[in-house]
């Protein structure tokens, strides 16, 4: 029988990464030794794991290291630590280090009083980026390395490069970037990237939890695929089925210091700060490293990582089920008063009961609001007619793919499959040439005319949004991230 | 229950399968065909065209949406400008026990009554000699069988520019009319002829299954516009028509509900049969047979094969050259035909074709043009750079306009496209299809793109490069490579008359056994080399 594992830490389990180190975990429990180890989660929020059927030599302990020291017992003695729990993205620098400065630091004195046999401690490769101008984030994680690697406990800190795969805000954002209609490439796009998948991540992690080394070490931890971040912006394309474009290239040296400037009047309010594109002017490569060769063979290629991606969103997009739970929030009275308004918009002023069922029936295909501000757009259209052209002329520049946009698209496919209805919305509208062409110049102009409008209108809105924690019932767990 | 010992046993009745099966019984041979054949619905009001078959259904929301609205298109990155109706959802029907894994690959799969080809748009086109250069028989043998198979299932075709790229040996039968927008096109064409010929870009009609008179029980085109959601009247061939006359056969045996798992090998290796599963659940079943001929098409035979190698004790084995078309949609507008009639009413699908010629037969684009007729439009309407009640508008404006360019890239077996088993913690098995150089032709797709628009911009067309899709590997639903034909004694390889070396008793007669990929579509040679086999087994 195969020695007991020695108990395990982990903070953050409810983030991004964490998620997925909890769900390997439990996938490794194929060993007697795996299956009886004693894990303690250590979360900012219990709730996180109500649902979660855990094994049962797990516990869930509740412990905001922002705020105060991890309750007695929590650490148990001989125990190894994986600290994943960080503040990241567009926070301020003193929540960036009350979290991932002093959070860490309540850890680790937590962990000597406990006698922990080895603390793991996830940073960044932003910590090592040569420029870290205004990038609180990387300055905290470079303050936090500083703290763990002077602790005088055993230790390995951990720089993970770009984290890809479901669920990554990094992946995300570069793919805002790269799919839109002219795409563009922030900086010089010759920086070099190397991203990891956040599963292979995972499953590092619980290895190197499960491989107690005494030496104090620092490793990189990179996918097997080293490109340009022009050429990663372009795959992310082709993964897409998009056509090839060149991409603009947006100089960054001076934004990066009007946000800067910006940052010290309004905040974090605004939608990036100057330190979150240091990542577009700093390599984010990983060194070779004999231990992550060892615990992390075949890491995922660049070109599945992407793909995977496009096969996991399209599989949320399509997914039946998502939408019961959207059906659930919105009763049929609701939907068929929305269906009224969205077809009156389109053009249908008595569109019958049947459609206004079928819409309803079917509605249950559509994903639900995202955040905030798609929630806002769909409670603006279904006010009046006028008020939706305006949500959809905004929705169709800054949300194309939103549940407003959804909504309009299922209605007209609805309108178009329904007798006596159809032939508005599936039939050609001849006329001789010149009459045609005069009708879409001035259907043009009407839709430059409304979309100006609803800029004016709806993006200060958007902006206000982003300040609006999302409320939504059916939105994903928490990131490790306090924003 | 022991099953009697069947002279020829056929898996899946797909394309080759059927043509496969109906050679043999022409022959006086019997046949038995295992099957899973999911069925085809009957299509509703069969002499309504697409305009009173909305009016005149009692669901028709229900009909062209689905249940549960599975056939809406949603503005996504990657979305198609079309989507599969309900009524074409039996032909991606997946049994429960099929688990497939793909990378870089995103095939579609059928286990329908007549397979794949129950969801294609008809195109048949003999391949040229030279781009049979690499199939181990000669290439004039294969001209016989396009004939018989043309002769069975009736090709529409005209002597035209294309016959540089696809000869014209087989009996065809006289083009539809066709649609004022392709017309114009091709009007435009030959007055232009000499300096498109000097770009390397030809147009002439697109070879098509579908009938512009009667043959045999099936009727004549009706111009239905119903094409996609499934013809009523027969016109646009499929293969479970010709499965429904395999059925009337007193030598002719089929059992559906079964997914055949492994061939059964005796003394020697020989295949002396094959293992099936009830798709409905229960035991497996074992059907002993003298021949077993594997129609699966190419994913599915190569499972089979797999698992047959796998229960003898060969597991690991990695099969190389999986291939399938690069496919890319360039869609245009004719900007002399804003604001015309459309004639909803007419034969859906593509009237014409284009080829590109390259200076290499082997890299030369084939495409296919359909100008837009019938179809769900929403999909298209939201792709419009615009609000949607101002898409609407311009759409109908431009409707008369619109049309797409379907154009493909050939393949060749590369040692990084694979198909293997995985093996799951359950003790079953999955089938892996690793595409793994995805880019290797991203250069000549671009330049055929390029070319692509110039060609359709001397007809007079816009094709807005944002517009174009290249779409992910597998969408081409030209699968093959796997186990292919070769003179060469190589092992996981088979002999020209479809044999599998190391095997005796065992064939392949569909895609898997192809050792080259053409751009042209597939399915008129796969059934003229499944017919082929079938006239020379013994």
């Amino acid at each position: 029988m195969a020695a007991p594992l020695p108990p395990l830490v982990i903070t953050g389990a409810s983030g991004f990464v964490g998620r997925r180190v909890v769900d390997a975990l439990r996938g490794s429990d194929a060993t007697d030794a795996a299956a009886a180890r004693a894990v303690t989660l250590l979360v900012r929020d219990a709730a996180a794991f109500q649902r979660d059927v855990l094994p049962a030599a797990w516990r869930v302990v509740a412990c905001d290291l922002a705020r105060e020291a991890p309750p007695a017992g929590a650490i148990p003695r001989g125990g190894i630590v994986v600290h994943l729990a960080a503040a990241t993205g567009r926070l301020s620098p003193a929540v960036m280090r009350e979290v991932n400065v002093e959070g860490t630091r309540r850890l680790v004195e937590a962990c000597v009083a406990a006698g922990a046999a080895q603390l793991v401690f996830i940073s960044s490769i932003a910590a090592a980026f040569p420029d870290r101008r205004w990038y609180h984030y990387a300055e905290a994680k470079r303050d936090a390395e500083r703290i763990v690697a002077m602790s005088g406990l055993p230790f390995i800190i951990v720089r993970p490069t770009m984290v890809f795969g479901h669920g990554s805000p990094v992946q995300e954002g570069l793919e805002r970037l790269a799919l839109g209609g002219a795409p563009i490439v922030l900086g010089s796009g010759r920086v070099q990237v190397q991203p990891v998948h956040v599963d292979d991540l995972a499953r590092f992690l619980v290895a190197l939890s499960e491989h107690r080394s005494e030496a104090a070490a620092t490793v990189d931890v990179g996918g097997p695929d080293r490109v340009a971040m022009r050429t990663l912006l372009a795959r992310m394309r082709a993964a897409h089925s998009l056509p090839a474009r060149e991409l603009r290239s947006i100089p960054l040296a001076i934004p990066r210091q009007l946000l800067a400037l910006a940052e010290r009047i309004v905040g974090t309010r605004l939608p990036v700060t100057a330190g979150q594109l240091a990542s577009f002017v700093n390599d984010s490569c990983a060194q070779p490293s004999d231990v992550v060769e060892r615990l992390m063979p075949a890491p995922r290629h660049l070109g599945d990582m992407l793909h995977e991606h496009v096969a996991a969103t399209k599989a949320r997009d399509e997914r039946p089920g998502i939408v019961g739970r959207v059906a659930s929030l919105e009763s049929g009275e609701q939907l068929a008063r929305e269906f009224a308004v969205f077809a009156s918009y389109l053009g249908s002023a008595a569109p019958g009961a049947r459609a206004a069922e079928s819409y309803q029936r079917t509605h249950a295909s559509i994903a639900p609001p995202s955040d905030t501000f798609d929630r806002w757009l769909v409670a603006l259209a279904r006010q009046s007619p006028m008020a939706c052209a305006l949500a959809d002329a905004y929705a169709r520049l800054a949300r194309p793919y939103g549940t407003l946009r959804c909504k309009l698209v299922l209605t007209l496919a609805v309108l178009e499959s329904s007798p006596a209805l159809h032939r508005q919305y599936d039939t050609a509208r001849p006329s001789g040439s010149v009459v045609a062409w005069s009708a879409i110049v001035v259907a043009g102009l009407g839709w430059m005319g409304r979309s100006a409008i609803a800029a004016m209108l709806l993006a200060p809105l958007q902006l206000v949004a982003r300040c609006v924690p999302d409320a939504a019932p059916e939105s994903p767990p928490s990131e490790t991230s306090r924003g | 229950m022991r099953h009697p010992v069947a002279r020829y046993l056929v898996v899946g009745s797909g394309a080759t399968g059927v043509h496969f099966a109906q050679t043999l019984l022409d022959r006086g041979e019997s046949v038995e065909m295992v099957d899973v054949g999911f069925e085809r619905p009957i299509a509703p009001l069969p002499d309504a065209d697409i305009d009173a078959l909305k009016e005149r259904l009692p669901d028709p929301e229900r009909y062209f949406l689905g249940d549960r609205g599975e056939a809406v298109v949603y503005p996504a990155p990657s979305a198609k400008p079309y989507g599969f109706p309900p009524s074409k959802a039996y032909v991606f029907q997946r049994p429960s026990g099929v688990q497939v894994q793909e990378r870089g690959f995103a095939p579609l799969a059928s286990y329908a009554r007549g397979g794949l080809a129950e969801a294609w748009t008809g195109g048949s086109y003999e391949l040229r000699d030279e781009e049979l250069a690499d199939f181990p028989f000669p290439a004039s043998v294969l001209r016989t069988h396009y004939g018989t198979v043309a002769a069975r299932i009736g090709i529409t075709g005209a002597a035209d520019d294309l016959q540089r790229f696809s000869p014209l040996s087989a009996p065809y039968l006289e083009p539809l009319a066709m649609d004022a927008h392709s017309a114009a096109l091709l009007q435009r064409y030959e007055s232009r002829r000499d300096s498109s010929h000097a770009a390397g870009f030809y147009l002439g009609r697109s070879r098509v299954a579908v009938l512009s008179r009667d043959h045999g029980g099936r009727k004549s085109c009706g111009e239905l516009g119903r094409c996609l959601w499934g013809c009523p009247r027969g016109s646009l061939y499929a293969p479970s028509l010709t499965l429904a006359e395999l059925l009337t056969h007193p030598n002719f045996t089929y059992r559906p509900g079964l997914l055949v798992s492994r061939v059964l090998l005796g003394p020697n290796d020989r295949a002396v049969g094959v293992e099936a599963t009830p798709v409905a659940g229960g035991s497996a079943v074992r059907f002993p047979a003298e021949r077993v001929i594997l129609a699966a098409g190419a994913l599915a035979t190569t499972r089979i094969y797999l698992q047959t190698l796998a229960a003898d004790g060969r597991q690991g084995v990695r099969l190389p050259g999986l291939m399938d078309n690069r496919h890319v949609m360039v869609p245009f507008v004719n900007l002399r035909r804003v604001g015309r009639e459309v004639a909803m009413a007419s034969y859906q699908f593509h009237m014409l074709a284009m080829g590109l010629d390259t200076g290499d037969w082997r890299s030369d684009v084939h495409g296919q043009i359909s100008t837009l007729k019938a179809a769900s439009v929403h999909p298209i309407v939201h792709s419009l750079p615009f609000d949607l009640r101002t898409s609407i508008k311009i759409f109908r404006r431009m409707r008369s306009a619109l049309g797409v360019a379907n154009i493909w890239l050939a393949d060749t077996r590369r040692n990084a496209n694979v198909a293997f088993l995985q093996q799951m913690g359950d003790g079953a098995t999955r089938l892996t299809l690793e595409y793994g150089d995805e880019d290797h032709d991203m250069d000549a797709t671009h330049v055929a793109i390029e070319r692509t628009r110039r060609g359709l911009r001397a007809l007079g067309c816009i094709a807005p490069a944002a517009m174009v899709k290249i779409l992910p590997r597998g969408s081409s639903v030209h699968y093959a490579g796997t186990i292919p034909m070769c003179d060469a004694e190589l092992e996981h390889s088979s002999r020209g008359d479809g044999s599998v070396r190391g095997f005796p008793g065992l064939f392949v007669v569909d895609g898997a056994g192809f050792p080259w990929l053409s751009a042209k579509n597939l399915t008129f040679t796969l059934m003229a080399n499944a017919t082929r086999i079938a006239s020379t087994i013994d």
